[in-house]
């Protein structure tokens, strides 16, 4: 019972100490400086907000190991690239050919022929000009 | 509920830079802020300058507020003017320094106790207060006058919750004592 006084006392003397603690009014001067500090901090964040550049002009900063491995990574990228293109434009070349004919013998290999024609009319010139490519088989083109 | 409905509203203006919204922020908090800084140094021109620091820094700091967590804009506020108190105190090596053996700065406008209805409580109550010890009298100015809940000041004050109760506890006991001691002897 003597507890329940006490404690219900106590919250009293709390309560009156918070009351007399809150007498403490703001001064008039704070209200103005707060209000200039607001003002000038949401000036510097718009100022802030407006010199972010787009996504375009946006910058990133990566590691130095990161980006000299990357570096590395294409330039090799190209070299390898590079040096399949050139094995594929050696290897295409119809000059070499696996193939075997019926009896089992090795195929001549197809070659590329050209063959120009031309009608030359005497005082007029050439009225007409065709060019062909075609592909052979050696054998062909010489009994051709 | 209805607060943290309002802290909604008034959160989403805040975080839109909306001017009418820091004037309501400032309607609101500007007393209890400059109290808490007040109350922990006794120093009205300090009190002052920190009061605007803790304003300025919620500007650039209210984005990173989560609307979703529990704690109200109160907590976030009083968090950022905690961390300005003790960036003070920690610079000027006042930490284990009494409220009593700060005096205030002369200046030619009346004091903070010529201002209050009541200076003779003003003076009750920095003495109180003066005779707490950090982290303490942070306890106490939000606790006792300020009314955070348990939970909000665990957070402000970066302590698990069971020692922010057992700080509480220990500091209602010693008001009590103090308050009814002075209670008795008027």
């Amino acid at each position: 019972m003597d507890n329940k006084k006490d404690e219900k006392r106590n919250e009293a003397l709390i309560r009156e100490f918070a009351e007399s603690s809150k007498e403490l009014k703001t001064p008039e001067e704070l209200r103005g400086s707060n209000r200039r500090y607001i003002k000038d901090a949401l000036y510097s964040v718009n100022a802030e907000r407006k010199r972010t550049p787009g996504w375009l002009k946006k910058r990133i900063s990566v590691p130095f190991p990161v980006a000299a491995g990357f570096l590395v990574i294409f330039c090799l990228q190209l070299t390898l690239q590079f040096i399949n293109l050139t094995t594929y434009f050696k290897t295409s070349k119809p000059t070499v050919s696996d193939k075997t004919d019926s009896i089992g013998l090795l195929e001549k290999p197809l070659q590329l022929h050209y063959s120009e024609r031309n009608v030359y009319v005497a005082g007029m010139g050439f009225v007409e000009k065709s060019n062909n490519y075609a592909y052979f088989k050696e054998s062909n083109y010489e009994s051709n | 509920m209805m607060e943290i409905v309002t802290d909604r509203e008034l959160l989403k203006k805040l975080i839109a830079r909306d001017e009418q919204a820091y004037e309501i922020l400032l309607d609101e908090y500007e007393a209890p802020i400059y109290r808490f800084f007040y109350y922990s140094q006794g120093n009205h021109q300090i009190a002052q300058d920190q009061c605007g620091e803790t304003f300025a820094r919620f500007v650039a700091a209210i984005k990173n507020f989560k609307s979703d967590n529990s704690h109200s804009l109160k907590a976030f506020i009083f968090g950022i003017a905690r961390n300005v108190l003790l960036e003070t105190l920690r610079r000027k090596r006042l930490i284990q320094e009494d409220v009593c053996s700060l005096e205030e700065m002369p200046s030619n406008k009346p004091s903070v106790f010529q201002e209050v209805s009541s200076p003779d409580e003003l003076k009750f109550v920095l003495n109180i207060i003066g005779r707490f010890k950090e982290p303490e009298r942070q306890i106490l100015l939000l606790r006792f006058i300020e009314g955070l809940k348990l939970d909000e000041i665990a957070s402000i004050m970066k302590m698990p919750l069971n020692s922010v109760k057992s700080h509480v506890h220990r500091s209602r006991k010693k008001l009590c004592e103090m308050l009814s001691k002075s209670s008795s002897s008027e």
